[in-house]
């Protein structure tokens, strides 16, 4: 008998439209995809998830706030019992956004910062008055007590203001994500941070941990800040236990293409839900392959004699394929990188 | 001779220095047996209610974008 995978964690791009242009963003979001799904396909997708035992769906874009049918999707997803997170650039919430929110009791709502200045957001974000409006946003959330988190993107151009973007984010009750853009999408490669600079971010974050608690500053590194350092404590939430996509982990496109994450190139598209239901792609033996059909053989690169291999998987599959064009070889590896300051 | 200990310790305030960070912060930025013991149980507390409060398992949450709600369940006796 197979195994059963449930999953847990859904994130859905409910539509690519977006009123930013990022100079990061992984989905080159702008326009509206293609046969983009209705609002009765999306809650039929909600209802499809809840069979399949999902605990969180996090609604993005694009911006999810420019979809005029995202409350009824929210609603409708709290009334399934199911836990709801919205992610936005923050540039539309307002106070009857804001009044919505507090109806559906969102398990978070997140804003996208990705800079310590306005110069430096607003250039990022291609949005001149961005920055403003986000921080108007933050206190509008915060304001009405809502679970409200800040993920920050971090590449050459912004990885200095990290310490601003921390005093501003002080004893606020905001949760605060910082994550490493990879070179999907439209983010040149050239921007990428270096290892020493990765290593540097993944250091500040280690320290800021140390040096403000948690009710001070709820800080994480994402899942692309790892893996087993032999010098930093953990910086993620939890210890690592692999990449989870196919596992607890699922994306769906705008236009109902399937994959085990939304960062992850198209190449890893499962299946479309206009053509095949969701479960049936979902519970397909065929389907998530290359991490439901894992095995150590399969590690690349310098993952391959890695004693954390298995339970591993070569760290983030995005970054490992986006820089090696191989799965399960991650080479912005904390270990990796350690190793390599010894032997210098 | 420098050892490996020393080897580290000075590329780590090397970087440290381009982001504010002075010589004790950098060192007290170090994993300590401490910190994989708050993290082992904290991870396992996080399962335990986790699995209450989110049935079929809170593992997947962290994976898109982390909640406030996520340092409740973990650090919930600190907020």
């Amino acid at each position: 008998m197979s195994k059963r995978y449930i999953p847990i964690s859904v994130v859905w791009e409910t539509t690519l439209n977006c009123n930013m242009n990022c100079m990061h963003c992984g989905s080159s979001a702008g326009a509206i995809r293609r046969n983009e799904l209705t609002t009765s396909e999306g809650l039929k997708l909600c209802n499809d998830l809840n069979k399949l035992g999902t605990r969180l769906i996090t609604l993005m874009g694009g911006e999810p706030f420019l979809r005029k049918d995202w409350h009824i999707f929210a609603h409708h997803i709290r009334d399934l019992g199911i836990n709801v997170t919205i992610m936005s650039n923050g540039l539309l919430i307002d106070e009857k956004i804001v009044s919505e929110l507090r109806k559906i009791d969102p398990y978070a709502v997140t804003i996208s910062i990705d800079g310590g200045t306005a110069k430096t957001h607003n250039s990022i974000r291609g949005v001149n008055t961005s920055f403003s409006r986000c921080m108007r946003s933050l206190d509008l959330l915060t304001d009405a007590n809502l679970p409200t988190s800040v993920i920050t993107t971090i590449h050459k151009e912004n990885l200095k203001e990290l310490p601003i973007l921390r005093d501003i984010l002080l004893n606020r009750d905001i949760a605060w994500q910082v994550q490493m853009a990879t070179p999907v999408g439209r983010f040149p490669k050239s921007l990428m941070l270096s290892k020493d600079e990765f290593y540097t971010a993944s250091l500040f974050i280690a320290s800021t941990r140390k040096n403000y608690s948690v009710k001070e500053l709820p800080l994480i590194g994402a899942h692309n800040f790892g893996y087993h350092s032999q010098v930093l404590p953990n910086i993620q939430l939890l210890p690592w236990i692999g990449c989870q996509a196919g596992l607890t982990a699922m994306g769906i496109q705008s236009d109902g293409a399937v994959q085990g994450c939304l960062s992850l190139p198209d190449m890893f598209i499962e299946g479309n839900i206009h053509e095949k239901s969701l479960i049936d792609i979902w519970n397909d033996p065929s389907s998530f392959s290359y991490n439901r059909n894992f095995s150590k053989a399969n590690l690349n690169g310098e993952c391959k004699n890695c004693k954390h291999g298995k339970r591993c998987r070569g760290g983030c599959l995005t970054v490992s394929t986006s820089l090696t064009g191989e799965k399960h070889s991650d080479p912005y590896c904390l270990r990796l990188i350690e190793q390599k300051m010894i032997s210098e | 001779m420098v050892t490996k200990n020393q080897k580290i310790n000075n590329k780590l305030q090397e970087l440290g220095k381009t982001l504010g960070l002075n010589e004790v912060d950098t060192m007290r930025a170090k994993r300590t047996t401490k910190n994989i013991i708050t993290m082992a149980l904290a991870t396992g507390a996080f399962i335990l209610l986790g699995n209450l409060m989110m049935p079929g398992g809170p593992v997947g949450a962290y994976y898109a974008g982390v909640s406030f709600k996520d340092f409740q369940l973990l650090f919930g006796w600190f907020l």
